[in-house]
């Protein structure tokens, strides 16, 4: 599953038409390449695990295997909000450090998958405030509603994740300190 | 020549392994070719066939499917011999795979439509066949060793001999094909060697024998060549040996037998003499191998049938079997069934649901198991050459070797067995008969490999007849290196504990103890890395034991699931000497902070599992709290939990990422209600506290202040 639009992370012009699953966190909508999604599932007790960035909340059991959740609200700096109902984790596979890995997304709400053609893309535009517009892969505008398209790989990759704990590291980076 | 050999091929791909008139027309078709050869190698090939064609025919091959992808590789190294390699092959290429013969490797079957394209060498195709062959050499090479110790001790097993013979005469039938030139003498030289042998003519032993043995070595070279050429792409340096030792197998071949009646002639005129001994005459040149052709019955079980399978394949379905497990109890202890479960039906079927579950999971568990067996050869091996090159002879003895192990602790386990057994060999026995014969023992010294089943884990022991430990120069070399203070009174176990001390270097003492425990805390650690223990027993002039005592699989421990706060952990099992639950009057206080526990014997500091891993969550009463006594290093230490939920066996998941760096926690565990617990790693939890008394300050500041938030 080594396709195109898995590796790649030297800077694209933006994102390529075709299938995206939609989720909402607060107001704003998010896509997906579908490709990446493994599957969807319904919000469980993730188990905590010390010492790992805040990001991280944590394991959860996805059929036997061990995964890890990530909260997406924190990764974008967003300010925390409870779980509810409709808060699910979205399973993603993405590659990291050659490797491919399964991923946790902690998302508000999962919305659909939306086909975008070429006309909807958008190229990500600079924002004021410190926008981490890396993780942007473009944008879609769809009926006034406008997408923003993920760069799930940089997500996952070294600005956060990287900056786990060596094994023999003595000082746990904190998330502060990734940043 | 082109027709006939058309003929041949088109005959083999109508005919299966099983089909007696088809291999008999196949055969019959190898005649009609054989006077239209004229290139020496061809003509070999064709013996070759002709001969594994018979031992089918007459039903006598022993491993029949190997045989028949054996006539394959012969046909196929034919077809390039004869530069026909655009024979038809890709009206041909995908047949074999279909109505020829399941058991034709898939590789085999392409390399057949990969032919045609001889301009490409070195293709992916070849090197996939490559890499096969190098797997495969190997378990020949391992089989045919195994079966070499075994004539050491009896020369007259003809099966022993007959297995060899095959091993390197299917090398050689997949050397040609894959054009491995030096590794193709090299085996038609042994394999001539080993045929002289199988007729009676040569008895294998002696010089005979640790010839076949350095062919077997140089083979093994060859075929690591071929890996390191695979790997790096450049060709290794030539064995310069190769020749001699061709030319030294040449002559043990010829020489003792070269009296006698249809000895086998120098290697060009082989093939005609063979083809007219077995193929002319048919059923009466065989009788030779007919002892040979019905393998003992413990050789049976070492040809089972086995599959090569991806090891994330293996984790996925043993993952996938732990969450039937799961479910399934689920199922049978959920509320909405409990009643209808007792009787009828559905009672019968959960049952029956239940025992298939538990079934699959002990089936899963075991698929990664090997036995010992190959790893008590390679050091029957080793101690085989040992005994040879210190002079010392020894009656090596193996049991238990049909124990099976999980697969990553026998690779690791090896270099500590080497280590031991060079110990003993070098060091444990007496320096020579004279010192043995003094001590009232027989020359040969004895050492013996054991493999034990005990109290769920494994057992290995090292034992030797000779020297024994010495006590006191253990003792004094302990001393002077500070180990123990001077006068204190040892008991045995505990002095022959110091060996295992690092720094316990014994290269300064007495000569008849010197060497020994030389590494040996390197062998400890090793041990210990794989949650084994070592011991060691021995008594003065009687012997000594190594026990290496080792968890069946590294996938599952024994652990304590205890809970703080909300989250629940696992302790293994191993590192814990007592739980407690301490009585107001022996707790105490350092400085007002460090809290501490007095038990009989000594005081140990205690840790808050709540503050080592910053767990939110209300404390409970401090009366109901448990401290869990845990040893790491010789040092103990407390640790506090809430609860302790109870013992059980835990299948060790990674945490995915590389999260498995997070200190203090070794893995992740699915507890029986479906959620991950993680694993405590006990070693790393506690150098953590001591280095910080403050140690919530340790472990993600960020998440502690976010947990009280919540």
């Amino acid at each position: 599953m080594s396709e195109t639009t898995v590796k790649g992370t030297a800077p694209r012009a933006g994102a390529t038409a075709g299938k995206y699953l939609t989720f909402g966190l607060g107001d704003e909508v998010y896509g997906l390449e579908i490709l990446k999604v493994q599957e969807i599932i319904g919000l469980m007790r993730v188990t905590r695990v010390p010492g790992l960035p805040e990001v991280i909340r944590g394991v959860v059991n996805l059929r036997g295997k061990v995964i890890p959740v990530v909260d997406l609200r924190k990764q974008f700096g967003m300010e925390a909000k409870a779980d509810t109902e409709r808060t699910c984790i979205v399973v993603v596979r993405v590659w990291r450090e050659n490797q491919a890995v399964t991923v946790g997304l902690i998302v508000d709400d999962v919305r659909e998958v939306l086909a975008i053609v070429e006309s909807q893309l958008e190229a990500v535009p600079r924002f004021s405030g410190g926008v981490e517009t890396a993780y942007l892969l473009g944008m879609a505008k769809i009926s006034q509603r406008v997408v923003m398209l993920l760069h799930v790989d940089r997500i996952l990759s070294s600005t956060q994740l990287g900056a786990l704990p060596a094994p023999s590291s003595e000082k746990p980076a904190t998330e502060q300190d990734a940043r | 020549m082109k027709e006939s050999l058309d003929r041949l091929v088109e005959a083999f791909l109508l005919t299966d392994v099983g089909d007696l008139q088809g291999l008999k027309v196949l055969r019959h078709r190898l005649e009609e070719l054989l006077p239209t050869v004229a290139d020496p190698s061809g003509v070999l090939t064709l013996v070759d066939l002709g001969t594994t064609l018979d031992l089918l025919i007459s039903g006598k091959a022993p491993d029949r499917d190997r045989s028949w992808a054996s006539v394959e590789k012969g046909l196929l190294a034919l077809q390039d011999s004869a530069g026909q390699a655009a024979l038809g092959a890709p009206r041909r290429g995908p047949e074999p795979g279909g109505p020829g013969d399941p058991a034709v490797p898939a590789e085999e079957a392409t390399a057949v439509s990969g032919t045609p394209s001889p301009d490409a060498p070195g293709g992916p195709v070849d090197r996939e066949i490559l890499e096969g062959f190098v797997v495969e050499a190997r378990e020949h090479l391992d089989a045919a060793e195994a079966q070499l110790l075994s004539l050491e001790t009896d020369p007259a097993r003809v099966d022993a001999i007959h297995t060899v013979f095959r091993a390197f005469h299917t090398i050689k039938g997949a050397a040609s094909c894959l054009d491995l030139g030096s590794m193709q003498d090299l085996s038609h030289e042994t394999e001539t060697l080993l045929d002289s042998a199988r007729r009676g003519e040569l008895v294998v032993a002696g010089a005979t024998l640790d010839l076949v043995f350095e062919a077997v070595d140089a083979m093994k070279r060859l075929v690591a060549d071929v890996e390191t050429q695979l790997r790096t792409g450049t060709p290794g340096p030539a064995d310069a040996t190769l020749g001699s030792l061709i030319l030294r197998i040449q002559k043990q071949a010829t020489g003792p037998s070269g009296t006698g009646a249809g000895a086998p002639p120098a290697p060009p005129s082989v093939p005609a003499s063979r083809w007219g001994d077995e193929a002319m005459s048919g059923d009466e040149a065989l009788p030779s191998e007919v002892p040979a052709a019905v393998p003992a019955a413990e050789d049976k079980s070492s040809m089972k049938e086995s599959v090569r399978v991806d090891a994330d394949r293996l984790d996925h379905l043993v993952d996938l079997i732990g969450e039937l497990v799961i479910a399934e109890s689920m199922v049978s202890q959920s509320a909405d069934l409990r009643g209808l479960a007792t009787s009828g039906v559905l009672g019968k079927s959960m049952n029956q649901l239940d025992k298939i579950t538990r079934e699959l999971q002990e089936i899963g568990m075991s698929l990664r198991m090997v036995p010992v067996r190959p790893l008590f050869q390679k050091m029957a091996r080793l101690s085989r050459d040992l005994s040879r090159k210190l002079a010392k002879p020894v009656e090596f003895v193996t049991s238990g070797e049909e124990i099976e192990i999980d697969k990553a602790i026998v690779n690791s386990v090896a270099d500590a067995l080497v280590h031991l057994l060079r110990n003993a060999l070098d060091h444990g026995l007496e320096r020579d008969a004279e010192e043995r014969r003094r001590a009232g023992k027989p020359d040969t010294g004895r050492l013996e490999l054991r493999a034990v089943h005990r109290e769920g884990s494994i057992v290995i022991e090292v034992e030797d007849d000779g020297r024994g430990l010495d006590r006191e120069a253990i003792l004094a070399k302990g001393v002077e290196k500070g180990l123990v203070p001077p006068g204190e009174l040892l008991s045995d176990d505990e002095i022959f504990k110091l060996i295992f001390l690092p720094g316990f270097s014994t290269a300064t003492v007495v000569t008849e103890w010197s060497g020994r425990g030389v590494g040996l805390d390197v062998v400890r650690t090793s041990v210990e890395a794989l949650r084994g223990r070592i011991e060691v027993q021995s008594r003065r002039g009687q012997g000594t034991i190594f026990r290496l005592r080792l968890p069946l699989t590294l996938a599952i421990i024994d652990g304590m699931v205890i809970r703080a706060g909300h989250e629940r952990f696992i302790v293994p099992t191993v590192s814990i000497t007592r739980l407690v639950r301490p009585e107001a009057a022996e707790r105490g206080t350092a400085m007002g902070k460090g809290e501490l526990l007095s038990l009989q014997d000594e005081v140990i500091p205690l840790f808050r599992l709540k503050n080592l891993l910053v767990i939110a969550g209300e404390s409970d009463d401090v009366g109901s709290e448990v401290v869990v006594v845990v040893e790491d290093a010789g040092k103990r230490a407390g640790l506090i939990a809430d609860e302790v939920l109870g013992q059980q066996q835990i299948v060790i998941k990674s945490l995915g990422l590389n999260l498995e760096g997070v200190p203090g926690i070794s893995g992740g565990v699915i507890l029986p209600d479906g959620q991950v617990g993680l694993i405590l790693d006990v070693a790393a939890l506690l150098n953590s506290a001591r280095t910080t008394v403050e140690a919530g300050a340790r472990f993600g500041g960020p998440i502690a202040s976010e947990r009280d938030a919540e």
